[in-house]
């Protein structure tokens, strides 16, 4: 390869680099492509692991993802949910980030438009601030941490944590293995994450452990739930961009590579730029 | 005044470090109870702090405008927001039309926009970090490759054998690797939190051992 | 006892014994020694390079709650700005969190101080950004545009900020030291810095830096607890392969 060259394509500027990637992720979101979805063993043990919740239990839903994460966390929460009340489950909502209760209300619409009787069949809790020490709490005494939260027959049916038949929390952060600390570990919840999928590395250890149900991770766990669950939404129509997004990374990584080995052999050094 | 700034906090963590270990180890109710109400003391002390947190914020801004510090006109954007936003919350709910409308159309688009951007940054950081240089970053590229292909419909429909290996991957090398760091970073968070209960790290209160 | 928390207790006990042997056997003068850590070497190498060129150090922290990254990284902040202090260097620090702009205040008061170069101490330089990660990243963004420092130390509890602000800095052309013990934001650090500091490596900092004796005795203490879960996962490994519960059995009592 001609050595100008090889350093060209070592340091392709950034702007050209943005510019294409932005029309690889437009282009599918205009004209959907329908790519096919691969499903994987963490979100089909979650899908089974809802789908086995007998009609009229009652699940505990907690978030707390914000705008940023929304993208990846609301599709699946939303699908989530399709099957849920697809189920005749019932459903405790609780907000445990400041930014999720916006979030947690669309649950709720859902449930009220699918029939569902506020404080019967679904309730949303407040937001209490602390993190980590919310869950502790939970997992202590649930009922004594929302002491302010009106009677209802629902509310009134749960005595502590391990009364709920599952778990999902919903988060960009670290609540996942807070409550697998205080809940799922001591209590023997089950639990099933919901998370970004940068946090599918951290997770993954517990789920092969059988600390965790299953996991749906990233906007690809939200299409394949989608698919599962036979509710299609974001995530499917927003998988397409993603493919084409990966294969414009792939193929930089490629060319930056020949261009590289190129350089390597006729001895001169272009680097990646600084 | 020393005794409050410096030796007040560090016993009082002792004592609430103290119970809350040693509830984790013994059943005696009082025991469990003392560390159940520290749990929801905790709860109301976040809320506190959240409130602290956004007067600090409030005060710091403020000293920007009456000091004529830094960028100091946009100060007034940020508490005039926060101060609208705050009246919002207060007068109709957080569940209200009016906050969610700003929760919804002001909010999150300027967080989502600000997050895309991780998108464009990862692209280039791969780009960056993925040249075949020595035998790790050989096992680097050819595992985020495996894994990024894995991960999307065309990569399976090119080849069943990348979700495969994906599974694999993620399960195997990658688990044993991230429990390893994992183990290292929550014994060196036990260490942190050990020397804190004990009052010899004193970093946070401005001091070192 | 709680059931299950058996082996815990006995862990900490042992983990309080070789805390306070090793911290007692560094007062005594004793030699110990500390591996190399490259990313911490390489901070005298950043603050000199911010010297030779006349630009600032970038400092920051992270959008995550108050944990015991920061602590861990307080230290290594008080060693930079004694540095910046010596060699004449102006160290911009930016917090998101309010609570924790006044305790980098007083730290790199007192590195100025301990250097007798409390005059050059800039509290302008102290740059409480925003508590909102998106702000307080383009807070970071216009900073490196406008005073491009030569080196930037992200050292912290991070969330998705992560790549974008090694991302910036490597786009100036910053030397990029970066630690977190929030695993998953490791790789997007190891991609795009020059130096990383994984997980323990930024809690095993302050000793060392400082190679005071507590912070060295829970170093030691540290390792104590690696040695002693890869003893139990190799025994353990060996025991359920040949059909034994019993180590399972003791760690669940």
């Amino acid at each position: 390869m001609n050595p100008e060259l090889a350093t060209k394509l070592q340091n392709i500027d950034r702007r050209i680099i943005y510019a294409v990637l932005f029309i690889t992720l437009a282009i599918p979101m205009l004209k959907p492509l329908g790519l096919p979805v691969n499903i994987t063993s963490w979100t089909k043990a979650a899908y089974e692991t809802i789908d086995a919740i007998p009609s009229g239990k009652v699940v505990l839903f907690t978030a707390s993802f914000g705008p940023s994460q929304a993208a990846e966390n609301q599709p699946m929460g939303i699908a989530v949910m399709t099957h849920l009340i697809r189920k005749k489950v019932k459903v405790v909502l609780d907000p445990t980030g400041a930014e999720a209760l916006p979030y947690m209300m669309v649950y709720a619409n859902m449930c009220k438009a699918a029939g569902y009787k506020e404080g019967e069949d679904y309730i949303v809790l407040s937001y209490l601030a602390g993190e980590e020490s919310v869950f502790a709490a939970i997992g202590k005494d649930i009922k004594s941490l929302y002491a302010s939260q009106p009677k209802s027959p629902l509310w009134d049916s749960i005595k502590d944590v391990t009364d709920f038949a599952l778990m999902l929390d919903s988060s960009g952060g670290p609540s996942n293995r807070y409550a697998l600390a205080h809940i799922g570990g001591p209590k023997k919840v089950k639990i099933i994450a919901l998370i970004v999928g940068n946090l599918l590395t951290v997770l993954q250890p517990y789920y092969s452990a059988g600390q965790l149900a299953g996991i749906i991770s990233a906007l690809s766990g939200a299409a394949e739930y989608e698919t599962l669950a036979k509710a299609p939404g974001a995530a499917l129509s927003g998988m397409d961009a993603q493919s084409l997004g990966h294969l414009w990374v792939i193929f930089l990584i490629v060319v930056g590579n020949i261009a590289y080995y190129s350089s390597k052999k006729t001895g001169t050094r272009g680097g990646a730029s600084r | 005044m020393k005794f409050l700034r410096s030796d007040l906090p560090v016993w009082l963590g002792f004592i609430g470090g103290i119970i809350m270990l040693a509830a984790v180890s013994f059943t005696a109710k009082p025991l469990q109870d003392y560390s159940k109400a520290f749990l929801e003391w905790t709860v109301v002390l976040a809320a506190f702090a959240m409130a602290l947190g956004y007067a600090n914020v409030f005060r710091i801004h403020a000293n920007r405008i009456r000091f004529q510090r830094g960028k100091w006109k946009l100060s007034y954007v940020a508490i005039i927001s926060m101060v609208l936003y705050f009246l919002v919350g207060l007068v109709g709910g957080t569940k209200s039309e009016a906050y969610t409308y700003v929760f919804t159309y002001v909010f999150t688009p300027l967080s989502a926009t600000v997050f895309s951007l991780n998108a464009f940054h990862m692209c280039t950081a791969c780009y960056r970090a993925f040249r075949v240089r020595n035998m790790e970053s050989a096992l680097l590229l050819i595992a985020g490759t495996i894994v990024m292909l894995g991960s999307i419909g065309v990569g399976t429909a090119i080849w069943k054998g990348f979700a495969i290996w994906t599974g694999w991957i993620m399960n195997v090398p990658s688990s044993a690797g991230i429990r390893a760091i994992n183990i290292g970073a929550a014994l060196g968070a036990i260490g942190v939190g050990f020397r804190m209960i004990l009052g010899l790290e004193r970093g946070h209160l401005g001091g070192a051992e | 006892m709680v059931k299950g928390s058996v082996s815990f207790s006995l862990f900490l006990v042992a983990f309080v014994v070789v805390y306070f042997y090793y911290a007692n056997h560094v007062k005594q003068g004793k030699p110990f020694n500390i591996r190399r850590i490259p990313g911490l070497d390489a901070i005298a190498e950043a603050v000199g390079r911010c010297t030779e060129m006349g630009r600032p150090v970038h400092y920051t922290f992270g959008t995550f709650t108050f944990d015991g990254n920061y602590l861990a990284s307080f230290d290594v902040l008080s060693y930079t700005a004694s540095l910046c202090a010596r060699t004449g260097t102006d160290i911009i620090v930016t917090t998101a969190l309010p609570e924790v702009t006044p305790m980098t205040e007083e730290i790199v008061r007192s590195a100025y101080a301990s250097e007798g170069k409390l005059d050059a101490f800039k509290l302008d330089n102290i740059r409480f950004l925003s508590n909102t990660q998106q702000a307080y990243i383009q807070g970071i963004h216009g900073i490196f545009m406008r005073e491009k420092p030569a080196a930037n130390l992200i050292l912290g509890s991070f969330n998705a900020e992560s790549l974008q602000l090694a991302e910036v800095g490597n786009h100036i052309g910053a030397m990029q030291i970066a630690g977190t013990g929030r695993t998953n934001h490791i790789p997007f650090f190891v991609a795009a810095c020059d130096y990383t500091l994984i997980g323990d490596e930024l809690f095993a900092s302050g000793a060392y830096i400082g190679r005071q004796p507590g912070r060295v005795g829970a170093l030691f203490a540290q390792d104590f607890g690696k040695w002693l879960t890869i003893a139990l996962v190799l025994v353990g490994t060996v025991m359920t392969t040949m059909g034994s519960k019993a180590l399972s059995n003791l760690m669940k009592m």
